[in-house]
């Protein structure tokens, strides 16, 4: 059976200036990766298990920081 | 995205019958909020939840001299689903982020009658919900360190 695998990612932010946030995606996050929320990007530090999975949901936390705030064309694309 | 392919992806409903998902497909009504607008006033009576299926919401609270930022909900995130269960005031306001955000509304009078018509709807919704908020705990736990 090839059922398809979700994430639930729990993103906070290292320094604590920003609250953080939590998406549902597709594919498995990876460190370096750079993710968008909050109108902000962010580079992701650290991936780990949050809690084990349930079904086809996995549950990680990722620990990222602040790059830049989004451009136009970053809104656009996402 | 079509509502199913939207639905799937949301932990609240994993484990649910392509059938059921359907089901609460129906009972889903879109809703569109701009930039910076309230969908969820703290302390205001509410009976509906709603997921995310565009963009984000910011979830915070207004204190008495300024509000605190809680966090971001994304992508298949749900909100609102606290005052499904207790019938409670909002525990707190809830605004579209920057990029504003596409929700699914559901309201609690048909989402309790479909969980009264198909009980496995109603069992694998609440045990998943029981799993988003020990989610949102232990995020929440995180951000405090």
């Amino acid at each position: 059976m090839n059922e398809e695998v979700y994430y639930k990612v729990s993103y906070v932010v290292a320094g604590g200036e920003h609250p953080g946030a939590i998406i549902n995606i597709d594919k498995m996050p990876y460190v370096g990766e750079q993710v968008m929320f909050d109108g902000r990007i962010f580079e992701i530090l650290e991936v780990m298990e949050l809690m084990p999975p349930v079904g086809n949901f996995g549950f990680l936390h990722a620990t990222c920081r602040y790059l830049r705030d989004a451009t136009s064309d970053d809104l656009l694309n996402s | 995205m079509s509502i199913s392919n939207l639905l799937k992806r949301v932990q609240l409903f994993a484990n649910l019958e392509p059938g059921e998902l359907e089901q609460l497909a129906a009972i889903c009504q879109e809703k569109t909020v701009g930039s910076g607008e309230t969908i969820i006033t703290q302390n205001t009576t509410g009976k509906e939840m709603y997921i995310v299926a565009q963009g984000s919401a910011e979830v915070y609270i207004q204190g008495l001299s300024d509000a605190r930022s809680l966090v971001v909900l994304g992508k298949g995130q749900v909100i609102g689903e606290m005052a499904l269960i207790d019938q409670g005031y909002r525990s707190a306001s809830v605004r579209a982020t920057r990029e504003g955000a596409s929700l699914y509304v559901i309201e609690s009078e048909a989402f309790y009658k479909l969980c009264d018509a198909n009980n496995h709807i109603g069992f694998i919704v609440m045990r998943n919900l029981a799993i988003d908020i020990a989610f949102k705990l232990r995020h929440r736990n995180l951000t405090e360190l």
